[in-house]
């Protein structure tokens, strides 16, 4: 394991174990000489070498703690069980060392000896105990570790005056006191030692591994913990010797070992096997995978998700939150109501980092995000688990898991939600993907109803007015459009034959041309002639009907009942005609489109023309869909191209023939291009002969 | 579907930097002409109201584009400003012309007419 400090720690920790060696030989020289020449040095100079040696002792014992102190550094990676089952077997190791070394019967300078190397093995144990209890408490802290690691050390600490006093004063007096602190080291611990979920998730040979070492360092601290406490034995007695209390120090650290062994214990065999949690995880995934190809409704999926979530992370509440745009919402709940789900209030206090981060708050009170809520919510969530719903960059929303205990959940659990949430993503993906084409087929079909409502606006029937036979075609470039044509018999008699285009196109210029046909039949039986129709149309629009950015193109004819053809044309491309001896014309009168200028401009601005030619045959009204037909991808067909085609079909020829020609060649046109334009035609053939 | 065709407008303010030049670029039909719409609503909102469009690299331009001329030409006129049109190809001339668009807007040769429109002198640009 390495820290980051750890180049910088080496020559301390370095310098300190080379100091405690040094200490240790220096005890070691001074009890030997000490031994041999007890008797015959004044007891003045005795007295003050055993000053000298229990200070130097003193001194040791306090770079120990140090040392202790120093090795239990919490690292980035906290203690694993894989870890913790390492230590647990060097600990046997020791334990079995210390507790079972030979009292040999020795005496004189062995025994000085023998006693020094057990004081310093158990010395060893005590320190490697401290070690691993404080790195797996202040890796897996609370916000009260840090006060009951002090109260610890103070209690500890404070054996060793206690010790002295009563060995100097009143022996066997304090015994009380010993039993006291012992009492208070294994509170502390059981208060140190609330967050060992990470012990809880093992596989079967795990358990069984993890278990056994533990229990084999439970046995044996217990046994040296009740071998220093027994000031007979050789063990005390030799650490005794070394320091007065440190046998008590060392005692009370392998009682608080034994203590926490004891609890790990009974987590090790009390939690579940991880292997059936995988197989339930396995199971969950299978399921809820099932459920998803049987296309269950949302709601369905989103509370078994949410069940399953509980039970795979043995939480008493779960949410399923989804990303709506820009908000969050609750959309199941299980072991939680609405209003409880919402107090806890996840979007505000994780924000951003809900849609991107794992999060495990171990206890809602001690999280600096939770701390103002967890009063209000702590008889529901103690503790609390979130999982994003996250594929590449879309966030699909978060499962949060409670429990009404603290420490429920450790960064280990995540793995266990974290497996279950692709099969939720992937759910929630599909249910999108699906609700969008379910949305997008809705809306294909409305359009298409569209379509139809707006045919049925036009005319089908091919009649004939007034001497002349029409035939009219429109089709929209998306499905619905702005083109409109239709046949009006007027107030005097004149037939009207009107072809007009909204500007812009698809659904609001469609909408203006169904407002533009009921003006048309509201007005025409007003009308007196075709330029007074166009008009009073033009006056229908005048008053906002019609956005600033809209406007109609409208060519009209009119035939009087005398037969003589007037035309208007607003803006629109003009009609063209064909006499009866093949020559083609362009009728192009002045004029500007409808919704442009204010009716008394549009008046000056479009006259009406009356065509003198008696031997006009054929009228082709267009809208400039056709003007442009071929656009995009080739040239236009253009006014040029129009005259040309309807030259070449024109003869011999009614009204629907020629309709279907000019479709015909327009088809044949457009096949290599798509329509980008609505494009309307009327064709307009006399059927008697002028008068 | 239709395809979509690249357009895109060059703003530059000419003359004591009260008019503003926006070169029209490509297609202009409904699916560009929203962005129009917005460049003009922002030169209106900047004060910028007197505006020579130059329509010289417009190669298409649909009802919907000369709708976005209508939408804007009360509003623009009304603060005494103008939108003036220039460099009309013979095409669009034709289509602007049959619609009555010169009776509403005014339309000037080239860019140098359309700025002199201004009662301004054209200034390099």
């Amino acid at each position: 394991m390495t820290s980051p400090h750890s180049t910088s720690q080496r020559l301390p920790i370095a310098s300190v174990l080379v100091a405690i060696a040094a200490g240790e030989l220096f005890h070691l020289i001074m009890s030997s000489v000490l031994e041999v020449v007890g008797d015959v040095v004044p007891s003045w100079l005795e007295q003050l070498l055993r000053i000298l040696d229990g200070a130097v002792a003193s001194g040791v014992f306090l770079l120990l703690v140090w040392l202790v102190v120093k090795l239990s550094d919490p690292v980035a990676s906290p203690p694993q069980p894989k870890q913790f089952e390492r230590w647990m077997r060097w600990g046997v190791l020791g334990y079995l060392a210390v507790v079972v070394f030979p009292s040999l019967a020795v005496e004189g300078i062995a025994a000085v000896l023998v006693h020094n190397v057990l004081a310093a093995m158990l010395l060893g144990i005590g320190v490697w105990s401290a070690t691993v209890v404080l790195r797996v408490v202040r890796s897996y802290r609370t916000a009260r570790t840090a006060v009951a690691l002090r109260s610890l050390g103070w209690v500890l600490l404070a054996a060793v005056p206690i010790r002295w006093i009563e060995v100097t004063v009143a022996p066997g007096s304090l015994e009380v006191v010993y039993v006291f602190q012992g009492i208070v080291v294994c509170v502390l611990v059981t208060l140190l030692a609330r967050r060992r979920r990470w012990l809880g998730s093992l596989s079967r040979g795990q358990r069984w591994s993890l278990g056994w070492w533990t229990s084999l360092v439970l046995v044996f601290s217990i046994v040296a913990a009740a071998t220093l406490f027994d000031s007979s034995t050789v063990h005390s007695r030799a650490l005794r010797q070394w320091l007065t209390g440190s046998e008590l120090v060392v005692g009370y650290v392998c009682l608080a070992l034994a203590m926490y062994s004891a609890i790990a214990l009974v987590t090790i065999v009390g939690s579940g096997s991880s292997a059936a949690r995988k197989t339930f995880e396995f199971d969950a995934i299978t399921f809820f995978n099932r459920l998803v190809s049987e296309h269950a409704d949302s709601q369905q999926l989103y509370d078994t998700a949410v069940t399953l979530a509980v039970a795979l992370t043995e939480s008493t509440g779960a949410m399923l939150l989804l990303h709506e745009g820009d908000r969050w919402e609750i959309a199941a709940l299980a072991g939680l109501d609405y209003q409880r789900a919402a107090a806890l209030e996840i979007q505000s206090v994780l924000g951003h980092s809900l849609s991107t981060d794992a999060i495990v708050v171990p206890w809602l009170f001690e999280d600096e995000r939770f701390f103002r809520i967890a009063r209000s919510v702590e008889s529901y969530a103690q503790s609390l688990m979130l999982v994003p719903l996250r594929e590449g960059s879309i966030s699909y929303g978060a499962i949060v898991v409670v429990s009404t205990k603290p420490f429920a959940f450790e960064q280990g659990d995540i793995a266990a939600l974290g497996a279950f949430a692709p099969a939720v993503t992937i759910a929630l993906a599909n249910q999108r993907l699906l609700r969008s084409a379910i949305e997008r087929e809705r809306l294909r079909r409305e359009l298409m109803l569209g379509r139809e409502i707006q045919k049925k606006l036009l005319p089908t029937a091919a009649p004939i007015l007034n001497g002349w036979s029409v035939a009219g075609w429109s089709e929209p470039a998306l499905e619905v459009g702005g083109d409109y044509f239709d046949y009006f018999q007027l107030g005097d008699g004149t037939a009207c034959i009107v072809v007009a285009d909204v500007s812009g196109k698809g659904i609001s210029a469609a909408f203006y041309m169904a407002k533009l046909k009921g003006i048309c039949l509201a007005l025409a039986p007003l009308c007196r002639s075709v330029h007074d129709f166009i008009v009073r149309i033009h006056r229908a629009l005048d008053g906002g009907v019609l956005e600033s950015r809209v406007y109609i193109t409208l060519a009209a004819v009119g035939i009087t009942p005398s037969g003589r053809v007037h035309i208007v044309r607003a803006g629109h491309p003009p009609p063209v005609g064909v006499t009866s001896d093949g020559q083609v014309q362009v009728y192009s009168p002045q004029g500007i489109a409808l919704g442009m200028v204010s009716t008394d401009r549009f008046v000056a601005l479009t006259p009406v023309l009356e065509i003198e030619q008696t031997h006009l045959d054929t009228l082709l009204l267009f809208s400039d869909g056709y003007l442009e037909a071929g656009l995009p991808t080739t040239a236009e067909l253009g006014l040029d191209g129009i005259r040309r085609m309807i030259q070449s079909h024109a003869n011999n020829c009614s009204a629907e023939e020629l309709l279907q020609r000019l479709k015909g060649d327009l088809s044949t046109m457009l096949a290599s291009t798509t329509q980008h334009d609505d494009i309307t035609m009327v064709i307009m053939k006399r059927t008697t002969n002028s008068s | 579907m239709t395809m979509q065709h690249e357009f895109y407008t060059h703003i530059q303010p000419v003359g004591d930097g009260t008019i503003t030049i926006v070169e029209l670029h490509g297609y202009l039909d409904a699916y560009t002409a929203p962005g129009f719409d917005d460049v003009l609503a922002q030169l209106f909102e900047g004060g910028q109201t007197r505006i020579v469009v130059d329509c010289a690299e417009l190669d298409y331009i649909s009802s919907a584009g000369l709708g976005v001329f209508m939408g804007h030409i009360e509003p623009f006129r009304s603060v005494g400003g103008d939108i003036v049109l220039c460099g009309l190809s013979p095409r669009i001339t034709a289509i602007v012309e049959m619609l009555g668009f010169p009776h509403i807007f005014r339309i000037c040769a080239n860019r140098e007419q359309a700025i002199a429109a201004f009662g301004q002198t054209p200034g390099t640009t």
